[in-house]
């Protein structure tokens, strides 16, 4: 996870934590990979509402590859519901996003 | 996605078919949702197309789904979805009977959507006509 570069954080985020998460403890992995707007944000959202929240440790990975979610949608999606989450440039014009309550 | 514990609301009147509004209009709805808002969206006129049975999956645009998906996630996602018919008339005329409406669709009239939208809009909500 972490050879790759960190776009943007969020402020509630214990990014260290956050990019050490087991792969056991991803809970979803949501490909949103083609989908047009809003639903890498709106499958975000509905992924954050299926898992226990109340779990320690989980995180979702959502993978995209448009620029306006990985870099301003999904962020303020994120900041609004108060979850941490980090950016990652996995290669030029994908990402992903990785986040947890 | 119905938490809503916002206060912010978004109230949109759809009177077209057109693709161009009617993806604008539930494209706003998904993302008002997402963002943790009410929203409402309101069909009259020919904007009722797209809540007859059957009627968003003939409304496309090239390289997007079709409005029925964009439709039925907006109603799981807890928009509220209406319908106005101006008169009995006017329904039967567009084929429009309570039998041949989308699942989770109601009937309301201008009076019912007024009666949320004034309220809504007096603290701070946006009515939109598209």
């Amino acid at each position: 996870m972490q050879q790759n570069k960190i776009v943007i954080k969020g402020s509630y985020t214990n990014v260290d934590n956050l990019l050490q998460t087991e792969d056991s403890k991803i809970e979803r992995t949501i490909d949103t990979r083609g989908m047009s707007c809003p639903y890498p944000s709106f499958e975000s959202v509905k992924a954050m509402k299926s898992i226990d929240t109340e779990k320690e440790g989980y995180c979702i990975d959502i993978i995209t590859d448009s620029e306006e979610s990985a870099l301003k949608s999904i962020p303020s999606v994120c900041e609004k519901r108060k979850w941490q989450f980090v950016v990652l440039e996995e290669a030029p014009g994908l990402w992903r996003i990785r986040i947890a309550k | 996605m119905s938490e809503q514990k916002e206060e912010q609301e978004v109230h949109i009147v759809l009177i077209s078919n057109e693709p161009g509004r009617a993806y604008s209009a539930l494209v706003l709805a998904l993302g008002t949702v997402t963002m943790g808002a009410k929203c409402k969206l309101y069909c009259t006129m020919n904007g009722l197309e797209i809540v007859k049975k059957g009627g968003a999956s003939k409304i496309t645009m090239p390289g997007a789904p079709s409005l029925d998906k964009y439709l039925h996630d907006a109603i799981e996602a807890g928009v509220q979805v209406t319908a106005c018919g101006p008169s009995k008339e006017m329904l039967k005329q567009m084929g429009i009977t309570a039998d041949n409406l989308e699942p989770g669709v109601e009937f309301e009239d201008v009076i019912g959507f007024l009666t949320a939208a004034l309220p809504a809009s007096k603290k701070g909500g946006m009515v939109l006509f598209i």
